[in-house]
């Protein structure tokens, strides 16, 4: 095991005035460093808090981390202090935003919001940061006269070239992409994505993609993790995921796309809805929707089984799942 | 192919929408050509802002058309009167992108249902019970539980509210639905339960559809014909198979090369445009995609390019259109 | 799993109160309010039962023997400087200054949500409507009610009308700022395709919709209201002694302020606690029907 990243029984709620979240149960994974690794769940499967809670930014009241670590190297994030983790944050893990829209500060230019990254974590002199916010914006493929431009001169594939080149600025060991071209038209995601992955390459980074498209996944990842309602179901590397699952919920997952490269006239989808995170069943939280339900799927949380050293599932049925 | 023996259901004919912005006209959408066959759906594909909801929007007359004529059962929906028109809304309709937008949050679900019988005057209102039956014979046929009936949008989730959204649009029993993104907003696993129930619904009550998306994939399975928008014109426009199969205008071709393929084992090969959409306003004439194309000629921004038949019901608006065709056909 | 619940619907306005229960500085005020209005509909009463006599005997007669005592146990606030007892004055005075305040306030409302739900709705008109109503905001509410007053003649409703009108621009403006964001709701777009009238619309869609800023609004309303009547009162335009309102009696009692604390204490703690009550109503309110402000 790789200790460049690892999170332990990570378990996250938000205390809100009706009812107890139960955003993240028990996540544990780690990452190699100079992997990417993708993240995939639908809305409300908690894909969001894991990302904002290994950059220390879960919003507190109403979220509570109750256990878990998150070790980046030896350091636990979620034990350092408030000062320390301002450190980390842009220099060493940082974060890219879905809404392009939102995450730029509108009264200032692009080349000022860069340059201020720099400034706050490498005391470069005014002159200096500029000119480095300029080769950033160079390298995400934006000319550099246009640094002086405010955020809503630019389109939206723009300004997410500018988000990244502000997540990029401090070099940092760690990117956490937060779907991050969700907004984007598909043309422009396709740009977005290889620049993306370009810039990992140059800069020996490491990734984590949060998205729910598994086409972006097989295109850039090189281990998954399927997320269910604050659990991981299933992990592997992208081709055990893409060939060989055995989770039941990514089997549905895979049935219900419509896929270009195939031929289906009818989609398969999964029965039923997401489960409330307030109201959580018991046992496997997938078995109200799932076809291989048995008592004990009811009864008891299922353990991760190791298909393969790198593979893993949460069902007590993989076998039969995996065997269809 | 389908053979035109029959008048089509939609008829759109020239059909331009401009607006007037400070920063000049925008040719929101220009010149605009199609049918819809009476059954089958057409599927309308393009990025954002290429024009692709205002041209439904104007085929439904919610936004005035600057020119052109649109046939709907052979009437000219563009001549109809204040009246008229609103007869002719029962039978065309319109499902819209966005579940939490699109629903009045003061309504219930029965009452959401009920809205359009009620404006179209079906049912008096005294007659609740006759209302009532409907709404949930309405449920029962998008698949709502009955226990939903008094139920708020904000109490159900995205997939639910889309629902409703389908369900008011039935209540009136229309030919002919506009579909906008109508998937768009929703997770996969819900994205694949409402595609399932649009043509289960088209199966049973005969529903023409125009389903406007950004995203090939949803379309491909369910249209008969796609056509591609790009700033406000139709590049492209045949039978679905034959769009994935032989596609032919290079914009046609750099979108469906972008959708990443969800199987890590098929190696993309991408076609990257360069630069970004940008909005057709006092568009200059010719090619409006010849500056992102990696084909472009001098000739292509000279003068206007119209659509051409490359072979039956196929059609394509690029002055190459003939030699890329035999090109994508031998290959 | 939800699906075995039995639902139980609740509207944005079943939830909004469920949420309002919860701030209970909000609850207590509201239930000072309620207090208030329910012994003004109690002196109705005692008004109707003994026909305005009671009234005359104890709120109007004057006892001057009794003039200027502090607060005593028969005499909980005390007397005025008419040796009227104080607290049956404030009593007597809700219905002038926290009723009038209301009707002028709902008054201004319902005029102002016409008049912005049509210069939200109409294009061509919301030009002329605004600039109209940014003409009377340019002139200081009290100023204009002053205005109103001085040349209707200084009277109770004349009061009322003029703390409404001075108040209609504020309300037309909220009405319109939420229309012109609710008409560009897909939901309107629907309900226009499915072939609703523009009164339809306006009635069933926009107006239920722009209520939760217009009600935030309209209880601090109220409360400038109140005051605005009892400073038109104190400088003599609003209503006229023996009538017993707040500001009249602040007003009246400024003169004896050095010799006896309470009299000028008492209606002013009044004025200060039914206005306190009424913006901590409108803030909780405002978190209740706003819950994204709040966290």
């Amino acid at each position: 095991m790789s200790n460049f990243l690892t999170v332990k029984d990570l378990v996250v709620r938000y205390d809100t005035d009706d009812a107890v979240v139960r955003a993240l149960n028990g996540v544990s994974f780690s990452m190699a460093e100079g992997e990417t690794l993708g993240l995939v769940g639908e809305t409300g499967a908690g894909k969001t808090t894991l990302a904002r809670s290994i950059m220390g930014l879960i919003p507190s009241p109403p979220g509570v981390i109750e256990s878990g670590e998150v070790l980046y190297g030896e350091e636990d994030l979620l034990k350092v202090s408030e000062r320390r983790m301002r450190e980390i944050r842009g220099k060493h893990i940082s974060m890219v935003f879905q809404d392009p829209m939102t995450s730029l500060n509108p009264v200032m230019t692009v080349g000022d919001q860069i340059a201020e990254v720099l400034q706050n974590h490498e005391n470069l002199h005014t002159k200096e940061a500029q000119h480095r916010a300029c080769e950033m914006l160079e390298m995400v493929g934006i000319n550099a006269d246009r640094a002086g431009e405010y955020p809503h001169q630019f389109s939206g594939g723009m300004k997410q070239r500018v988000v990244i080149a502000i997540a990029l600025a401090c070099r940092p060991r760690l990117l956490i992409a937060d779907e991050p071209t969700t907004a984007l038209d598909v043309t422009i995601q396709a740009q977005v994505l290889e620049i993306m992955k370009r810039l990992r390459q140059e800069l020996n980074m490491t990734m984590m993609l949060i998205t729910h498209d598994l086409g972006v996944v097989a295109q850039n990842c090189d281990n998954v993790a399927i997320i269910y309602a604050g659990e991981i179901v299933e992990y592997g590397t992208v081709h055990e995921i893409f060939k060989e699952r055995a989770h039941p919920y990514t089997i549905g997952l895979f049935d219900s796309i419509p896929k270009l490269n195939e031929d289906v006239t009818r989609l398969k989808p999964i029965l039923g809805l997401m489960p409330d995170p307030t109201d959580l069943p018991c046992g496997c939280k997938f078995h109200d929707r799932c076809q291989y339900c048995t008592e004990e799927c009811k009864a008891h949380v299922p353990e991760m089984s190791q298909l393969s050293p790198t593979h893993q599932v949460r069902c007590i049925h993989w076998k039969e799942v995996a065997a269809k | 192919m389908s053979e035109h023996v029959k008048e089509p259901l939609l008829r759109v004919e020239h059909l331009k929408k401009y607006f007037n912005t400070p920063a000049g006209t925008l040719h929101a959408v220009d010149d605009v050509n199609f049918t819809i066959n009476e059954g089958e759906t057409l599927g309308v594909v393009g990025e954002s802002g290429c024009g692709k909801s205002t041209m439904g929007r104007t085929i439904l007359r919610l936004h005035e058309p600057t020119s052109g004529k649109v046939y709907f059962e052979g009437k000219d929906v563009t001549a109809c009167n204040k009246k008229e028109l609103n007869d002719l809304r029962e039978e065309m309709q319109i499902i819209f992108q966005d579940p939490f937008a699109s629903l009045n949050p003061r309504m219930t679900v029965s009452e959401a249902i009920a809205e359009p019988l009620l404006i179209r005057k079906k049912f008096d209102k005294k007659d609740k019970e006759g209302l009532q039956k409907r709404v949930e014979e309405i449920m029962d046929l998008v698949g709502l539980a009955r226990r939903l009936v008094n139920s708020y949008p904000h109490e159900l989730d995205g997939g639910r509210r889309q629902r409703i959204g389908i369900g008011r649009v039935l209540a009136l029993r229309p030919k002919f639905v506009v579909c906008d993104e109508p998937v768009s907003a929703l997770d996969v696993s819900i994205q694949a339960q409402i595609l399932n129930l649009m043509q289960d619904l088209q199966e049973q009550l005969g529903l023409t559809y125009m389903f406007i998306t950004h995203d090939l994939s949803v379309v491909k399975h369910l249209s008969n014909d796609i056509a591609v928008m790009y700033l406000g014109q139709l590049v492209e426009k045949c039978s679905a198979k034959k769009l994935f199969r032989n596609p032919v205008h290079p914009y046609t071709l750099a979108l469906l090369s972008a959708i990443p393929i969800p199987d890590p084992d098929v190696k993309m090969d991408r076609i990257l445009l360069e630069g970004e959409l940008t909005s057709p306003i006092n568009p200059t004439p010719g090619c409006r995609f010849a500056k992102r194309c990696i084909y472009a000629k001098p000739e292509c921004s000279q003068k206007n390019v119209d659509l051409v038949e490359v072979e039956p019901g196929h059609f394509v608006a690029c002055i190459m259109a003939k030699d890329f065709h035999a090109k994508a056909s031998e290959a | 799993m939800a699906e075995t619940k039995k639902v139980k619907a609740r509207s944005l306005g079943q939830e909004a109160w469920r949420r309002f229960k919860k701030d209970r500085l909000a609850i207590v005020a509201l239930c000072f309010l309620v207090l208030l209005v329910v012994a003004a509909f109690g002196t109705l009463v005692v008004d109707l039962v003994t026909q305005g006599e009671f009234y005359d005997q104890y709120v109007v007669e004057q006892d001057l023997l009794k003039k200027l005592d502090g607060p005593s146990l028969e005499h909980p606030l005390g007397m005025d400087e008419f040796g009227r007892d104080i607290l049956l004055r404030i009593i007597w005075g809700i219905r002038y200054s926290l009723f009038m305040g209301m009707i002028a306030i709902i008054g201004a409302i319902i005029i102002g949500t016409v008049i912005g739900a049509v210069a939200g709705f109409y294009k061509k008109v919301d030009n002329v409507i605004m600039r109209c109503m940014d003409v009377l905001l340019a002139i200081p509410s009290i100023l204009l009610a002053t205005a109103i007053v001085a040349a209707l003649g200084p009277s109770l409703p004349n009061v009322v009308i003029a703390i409404g009108l001075a108040n209609i621009p504020q309300f037309a403006r909220i009405v319109r700022a939420s229309v012109l964001t609710i008409k560009g709701q897909e939901y309107i777009e629907a309900a226009r395709a499915m072939g609703a009238s523009d009164l339809r619309i306006i009635a069933k869609y926009i107006i239920p919709n722009s209520m939760a800023p217009l009600i935030v609004q309209g209880s601090v309303g109220v409360a400038s209201a109140i005051l605005s009547i009892a400073s038109l009162s104190f400088v003599g335009l609003g209503v006229q002694p023996p009538t017993p309102e707040w500001g009249a009696m602040l007003s009246n009692a400024r003169t004896y302020m050095r010799d006896a604390w309470h009299i000028t204490v008492m209606p002013g703690a009044a004025i200060m606690l039914s206005i306190l009550s009424l913006n901590i109503i409108g803030d909780g309110l405002r978190d209740a029907l706003d819950p994204r402000l709040k966290n």
